[in-house]
């Protein structure tokens, strides 16, 4: 921009014009390849879609698709309800175990540069085939099928015992979700001064108050930011690519990952519903995943409150 | 027998004696300052961690960290055993020799050479576009007030948060009419337009790192008569380096492990050329891992069973990059988190 235009402008103006001219390519990509196909997914889940020569033609069928995926359908249903229940324990443990390690990783030991990487291994190994081809083959390593563990959770409350045995069999799996999450929780506890701890021992803090009274409400916000990572990394993961694959799938019930992309995936092809049932079911989803964010946003805000 | 008896009386008899001629006050104290120093040794005292929970610390992570570096270990070591050492119980970890056949064998299903070059291609590409992009676009929101700023702020964090395959399948279907199905376009332009992998993280990344910094060098700069874009270009550029180290080593590593898209858009591609390079197919390493039964069968007939051994073999060879990557770089990675600003002032 020269001086001239720039003196005819007010600061104001220029600046509005600098910044939209700055996200304009952004802004381009937000309506070609988000904004417009979000919209064309919505119309599509709510039309009969045929293949045509010249590109697919949508006729408007009302709720069709989604009565056919949450009441004809017989595997959505199961299968939304296992991912969201896979979600919602997962979340869980990531957060607890990675705010665990960050602060254990916080602490001053010998061979903290050597744990680090270990733990930040999951940041560079999350490749869906990578994680089934070891977990799939190095699983039952870890816990063998029917070891004392086990035994003792078929003899607990059927309810209680499931939610255990559920955790112990994804245990592994889940934490492998937790690099970045840890990565973050450390960088926030390294924002906390030193000196903060101090003033609370010498008033007679032990380190279990000093926990709940200054690290996690310095941590409250980023628990936030992770939960909402965690719930969209696990809800996008995808342990096979797609429908190349989808034969693989026989490989996921043991694991439990992620069921809903694949069976989007697949259902794109579907004869009778091409493309529209898939677009139902990635919005229907969508609403389930989004409660899931609403269920952490108002447990925040309860524990926001109690502050 | 005996002479043993008498040896450990006589011992007894003297650690009496000498307890008893040391003076009862004196050996209370000693015995109370050495209760005292243990516990400070065991416990800790002010500002030093004591042993104990030095010691706990240490087992809660080696037994959790053993859970991260078993598979990876697993994999390193049974790659390079051979089929004898792979079923004798005795071979855990230490194969009896150094074989190499496994890795030869998956080098040549995965045509590693290609594969390599292409995932490279699709991922530091696609990474330093996507940084360009979400760069430019962080700055104008970290630096400028314009209208309707907080709306497009809004879009970009919901866009984060509707899954990737709510608009996978139009993003299909117009992919298919631009005709850019099966070729890196259907990653580049994406990646162009700040509608990437996880973009929308970078440029919150960027536009938190660009409010926080000082803007009056930006302003100096201006009154000197640099235009905006150059001063975007030669001054703010320069001093994001932790958001832009962030920006490209984490959409490198996450464009590499990316399948779910890649497949969708280029993993039916036939031979092509790439950059002037002809490639057979445009599946990325991870890709390669997915069929790669398929491709073992291919490559050596349907006869010949696939050994576990050789697909680990695959599966280390495909993130050995960002592997190695990642060790080079991994105090990067640390520091950069922590110096971008993403976790607050």
């Amino acid at each position: 921009m020269n001086s001239k235009k720039g003196r005819a402008l007010t600061i104001r103006a220029r600046d509005a014009l600098s910044g939209y001219l700055f996200i304009l390519p952004w802004l381009i990509g937000l309506f070609a390849f988000s904004l417009y196909p979000a919209v064309y997914s919505l119309r599509m889940s709510v039309s009969n879609v045929s293949a045509q020569p010249g590109g697919a033609v949508l006729t408007f069928a009302g709720l069709v698709n989604y009565n056919e995926a949450l009441n004809v359908d017989i595997r959505f249903k199961s299968e939304l309800l296992a991912d969201m229940r896979f979600i919602g324990m997962s979340l869980a443990i990531v957060m607890v175990f990675s705010l665990v390690i960050a602060i254990l990783l916080n602490g001053k030991f010998r061979f903290r540069a050597g744990f680090r990487v270990v733990f930040f291994l999951p940041v560079v190994i999350m490749s869906g085939p990578i994680i089934l081809e070891l977990m799939g083959r190095i699983d039952n390593f870890y816990f063998g099928d029917d070891n004392l563990l086990e035994t003792l959770f078929e003899i607990m409350p059927t309810q209680l015992g499931q939610a255990v045995d559920f955790i112990l069999d994804n245990l592994v799996t889940v934490m492998w979700f937790s690099g970045v999450q840890i990565l973050i929780f450390l960088a926030g506890l390294q924002k906390i001064s030193r000196s903060v701890y101090e003033a609370a021992e010498i008033d007679g803090a032990g380190a279990w108050e000093s926990f709940w009274k200054i690290t996690l409400p310095h941590m409250k916000s980023l628990i936030l930011i992770n939960a909402i990572y965690t719930a969209i990394e696990i809800a996008n993961f995808s342990g096979t690519s797609s429908s190349l694959v989808y034969e693989d799938l026989a490989k996921l019930p043991a694991l439990q990952i992620n069921r809903m992309n694949p069976y989007i995936m697949r259902n794109m092809t579907d004869t009778v519903h091409p493309y529209s049932l898939s677009a139902a079911a990635s919005w229907l989803y969508f609403l389930a995943l989004a409660a899931i964010m609403l269920a952490v946003l108002l447990v925040y805000r309860v524990f926001d409150r109690g502050d | 027998m005996d002479a043993m008896d008498t040896q450990i009386k006589s011992i007894a008899a003297g650690v009496a004696a000498g307890g008893a001629g040391d003076g009862g006050h004196r050996g209370r104290r000693a015995l109370a300052g050495r209760l005292g120093k243990a516990r400070k040794f065991l416990l800790g005292s002010h500002g030093k961690k004591g042993a104990l929970p030095l010691a706990l610390v240490y087992v809660v992570l080696a037994s959790l960290g053993f859970v991260f570096i078993l598979p990876v270990l697993r994999m390193l070591v049974s790659a390079f055993m051979t089929p004898a050492d792979l079923v004798d119980p005795k071979v855990i970890w230490v194969p009896t020799q150094l074989y190499w056949q496994n890795v030869a064998t998956a080098v040549r299903v995965l045509r590693y050479g290609e594969g390599l070059f292409v995932s490279f291609m699709l991922s530091a590409a696609p990474a330093l576009l996507q940084t360009a992009c979400t760069a430019l676009a962080g700055y104008a929101f970290g630096r400028y007030e314009f209208p309707l700023k907080k709306l497009w702020l809004a879009m970009a964090v919901l866009f984060y948060m509707i899954p990737m395959q709510v608009t996978t399948v139009p993003r299909y279907i117009l992919f298919l009419g631009y005709g850019i199905v099966n070729t890196p376009w259907s990653v580049y332009l994406p990646a162009m337009f700040g509608q990437g992998l996880k973009s929308s993280i970078f440029i919150l990344i960027f536009y938190q790192f660009f409010r926080n910094y000082p803007k009056s060098l930006d302003e100096a700069a201006e009154i000197d008569g640099c235009g905006r874009f150059r001063v975007f270009l030669r001054i703010a550029l320069p001093m994001s380096g932790p958001a832009m180290v962030i920006s490209v080593i984490f959409s490198v590593v996450w464009y590499w492990n990316e399948t779910t898209q890649m497949a969708l858009f280029m993993g039916n591609s036939g031979a092509r050329s790439l950059f002037g390079v002809s490639v057979s197919t445009l599946q990325t390493l991870p890709l390669r891992i997915a069929t790669f039964a398929n491709r073992f069968t291919a490559e050596m007939g349907a006869n010949t069973k696939l050994p576990d051994a050789v697909s680990l073999a695959g599966a280390l060879l495909a993130i050995a990059p960002v592997l190695i990557l990642y060790l080079v770089l991994q105090r990067q990675f640390i520091e950069s988190v922590e110096r971008s600003g993403i976790t607050g002032e």
